[in-house]
């Protein structure tokens, strides 16, 4: 690097220790990868996309049918990182304190009684709700202000969450009879929406053999907290170029079925699209993988690669779009084929 | 970090680019203002309105290259475009226009470092810059087919539209011959000269062309029909040979225009008029009148004309008792030097008669000095002649239609006259023909 710019860039951005070492940093990210990956098998993209959503603080809602390695995903990932995990398993007769925790009396050794706040097992660095559609509104809205908040109320005191503090809630797609649907409003405050799918074939061989023998494969710590709160805040720092941002910004705004830019059958079948929180999660997310990918500054590709995650969640269809059996992921790959990446010069040069 | 290549790189592929759009707008424009000056002019030579030329369309396709050039001066790309086009170019994922970003903001990022970095080591393993000059090539291609197309349109003077105009127009008053192929071929006849039909007659053999030129000129059908036949045996000589087909089939084309050439003369001439067909001096005629070979008397009328332009004599001519003429000299001319007509009783000078012509006539007094005209009105032809100055008016109709009637038709096919006036001017000649037809026995070289 040349010199003078080092040292421009050194004094200029007094206060950037995180960026010491920034590429042993990124290299730690890719060895907790390889040691998700020698414990699970297959599920490359949703390995990624919840390291991205980790990078950048985001809670992830994870969709799929049971037994796909959910579970352990995340569990793999709090090892490899030396984070505290903890699981809860929503259901509907699940109260809040039972996710938040609760005031509790415990008597001194002068036998007067005093209440303690006990945390509940939200106060982890990733949080595993497994099944939230499961719990009742009330519940699940006791997760998401947390959520949300990073930090909890109880009786008019506030507990602040551990950092990182992430959220992988799990949603089944097929059992819907008793459960209680994530409002919409709710739904937008998770960072990306994943779908967990069936392995391959070869994964499902691998799967047997490395699961079914006596070595069960364990991750190790390979990144400490601290690291991963510098990634965390080189993430921000990413460059991105201005036409990467009109781009997004025109992505979004073409979700929205009343919008100029929207394409006729985001008109027909979607009742509302994406808004600024979609944005800022596709540009944030973009960011994140730039940085996983060893680059300091966000392309179109990372964009568009993730925008099916960061925006599947965020479009709601209306009836024809249910009834037509349409699907957001397809609606998206339409926008994405038709928009134009630069408007400055005609296609074709 | 040498970032200051990243400029001179991103300003070079910012003008190429913007060369290269630029001559996509000129291109584009162009196609647009030639397609559609195309089938504008075509249109109105359809429509049979003043005919725009091949001028007004290559004016009007650089014009439309102009405003090409100012839409792509006002569509030129910045740096950050250009940037964008050499990441996607390289498939850099965005790392020289993040590099630019960085350089725009002084690098004021905690990142910009290592984004520079990058496109440092990206600019100097880059490959060589291939310029997109298929799409240019493509616009090009395109372009020039339509253009060229358009222009065959604007240059075009349409023959086929005009050809077959023609045959409508000359035929249509006349629908009962229109059907007719020796129709057509009198027509043609009719519209070429002497030398045109003999070379026509003889394209490849320069002397039997001389030689039936001079007898059509001298209205010696016989000798025609003469060289015909002399042609005839040389081309028996020819098939006989070992020659090539083609060779054969263009001798034996010729031989058969020839002879449709021949019948319709030969038709032409039993149609004039005349019963016996074998009359030699019919066929004369008849050639006189389709070649306009003028006879003795109309070189005396030409004489007289010029005496009385100089104003020398007054010649009466034959058959004049009746038929009065008058031309008056230069002391009418008025200042302003204006034509002016002054019509005619007949009650005129006697010795100012001419031939057998009769009827009121006038004459026009230049203004501008020069010789004065007549304007004539026969009394048994309800056409109005306009004699030129030195020229005769007694000359018969009929030798100087074909000329005419020649003349009128290559201005009609090469000036582009709207149809409504070709339509006059080509019914106007039927007329004159179906008069001088119908009254040759009468009428033929006697005026």
């Amino acid at each position: 690097m040349n010199p003078s710019i080092k040292e421009h860039t050194k004094k200029e951005n007094a206060g950037t220790e995180f960026l010491v070492n920034i590429r042993e940093k990124i290299e730690g990210l890719r060895r907790v990868r390889e040691q998700i990956s020698a414990v699970i098998v297959g599920q490359d993209e949703v390995i990624d996309l919840i390291l991205i959503a980790l990078l950048c603080e985001g809670h992830v809602l994870l969709e799929g049918v049971p037994g796909l390695g959910k579970t352990m995903v995340v569990r793999t990932l709090a090892d490899s990182l030396a984070l505290r995990f903890s699981r809860i398993q929503f259901t509907p007769d699940l109260l809040p304190a039972d996710v938040i925790g609760t005031n509790i009396a415990i008597q001194d050794e002068g036998g007067s009684f005093r209440l303690q706040f006990e945390p509940g097992p939200v106060f982890a660095n990733l949080t595993l709700a497994d099944e939230i559609n499961r719990a009742s509104p009330k519940t699940q809205s006791a997760l998401l202000e947390a959520m949300q908040e990073q930090a909890i109320t109880l009786r008019g005191v506030r507990h602040q969450l551990p950092r990182p503090f992430q959220v992988l809630a799990t949603q089944n797609p097929l059992e819907m009879e008793g459960t209680y649907p994530l409002p919409e409003a709710q739904i937008d405050r998770f960072f990306m929406k994943i779908l967990v799918q069936y392995p391959s074939e070869s994964e499902l061989i691998a799967i047997i053999e490395r699961t079914v023998g006596s070595a069960i494969p364990e991750a190790q710590a390979v990144l400490d907290i601290e690291e991963l709160h510098s990634l965390q805040r080189a993430v921000r720092e990413v460059v991105i170029p201005p036409h990467v941002s009109s781009y997004t910004a025109r992505l979004i705004l073409s979700t929205q079925p009343d919008h100029e830019l929207a394409l006729p059958q985001i008109r027909q079948f979607v009742r509302y699209g994406s808004g600024p929180r979609g944005a800022q999660a596709l540009i944030l997310a973009g960011k994140a993988k730039a940085l996983i990918s060893g680059r300091f500054n966000v392309s179109i590709d990372d964009i568009q690669q993730l925008a099916c995650p960061a925006l599947r969640h965020r479009i709601a269809l209306n009836f024809d779009g249910q009834s037509e059996r349409v699907r957001v992921d397809d609606l998206l790959s339409n926008i994405i084929n038709a928009l134009p990446v630069d408007l400055t010069r005609p296609a074709g040069i | 970090m040498r970032t200051e290549n990243l400029f001179p790189l991103l300003e070079r592929t910012r003008r190429g680019l913007n060369l290269i759009l630029t001559a996509v707008q000129i291109i584009r424009f162009m196609t647009f203002a030639g397609m559609a000056g195309g089938l504008f002019i075509l249109i109105i030579r359809l429509a049979g309105w003043p005919v725009a030329n091949f001028t007004f369309w290559i004016i009007l396709v650089l014009s439309g290259g102009l405003a090409g050039l100012i839409r792509g001066w006002s569509q030129r790309l910045d740096l950050q475009a250009a940037a964008r086009w050499l990441d996607e170019h390289f498939q850099n994922q965005e790392a020289f226009s993040a590099a630019l970003t960085c350089l725009e903001r002084n690098y004021s990022g905690s990142l910009d470092a290592f984004v520079m970095e990058r496109a440092e080591a990206l600019m100097e393993t880059h490959g060589i810059i291939r310029w997109p000059l298929h799409y240019l090539k493509k616009q090009a291609l395109i372009a020039f087919g339509i253009l060229c197309l358009a222009g065959v349109t604007a240059v075009w003077r349409i023959p086929a539209i005009n050809h077959n105009l023609s045959q409508i127009q000359l035929n249509g008053p006349m629908a009962d011959k229109a059907s007719n192929k020796s129709q057509q071929i009198f027509n043609r006849i009719a519209l070429q000269t002497p030398q045109e039909l003999a070379e026509q007659l003889f394209p490849r053999d320069a002397k039997l062309a001389a030689e039936a030129e001079k007898a059509l000129q001298s209205g010696d059908i016989e000798r025609l029909a003469e060289i015909m036949q002399q042609a005839k045996p040389d081309l028996d000589t020819k098939l006989s040979q070992n020659i090539s087909p083609a060779e054969r089939k263009r001798s034996e084309l010729e031989e058969e225009q020839r002879s449709q050439m021949m019948q319709t003369l030969q038709r032409a001439m039993s149609g004039s008029g005349r019963n016996n067909q074998d009359d030699a001096k019919a066929q004369r005629e008849a050639l006189e009148k389709m070649f306009g070979r003028r006879d003795t008397k109309s070189i005396r009328l030409e004489n007289f004309w010029l005496d009385k332009e100089a104003g020398t004599s007054e010649v009466p001519l034959e058959n004049d008792s009746k038929k009065k003429t008058v031309v008056r000299n230069n002391k009418n001319r008025n200042k302003t030097g204006a034509h002016q007509y002054i019509p005619c009783d007949g009650s005129m000078s006697p010795g100012d008669e001419l031939g057998n012509q009769t009827g009121n006539w006038g004459r026009i007094i230049p203004r501008s000095g020069s010789q004065p005209a007549a304007i004539i009105r026969r009394n048994n032809h309800s056409v109005l002649e306009y004699v030129l100055p030195g020229k005769n008016a007694a000359v018969p109709l009929a030798g100087i239609l074909p000329d005419a009637r020649r003349t009128a038709e290559t201005a009609l096919v090469r000036n582009g006259v709207p149809l409504e006036y070709s339509d006059f001017v080509r019914s106007y000649f039927f007329e004159l023909s179906r008069e001088i037809t119908g009254n040759l026995p009468e009428s033929g070289g006697e005026k």
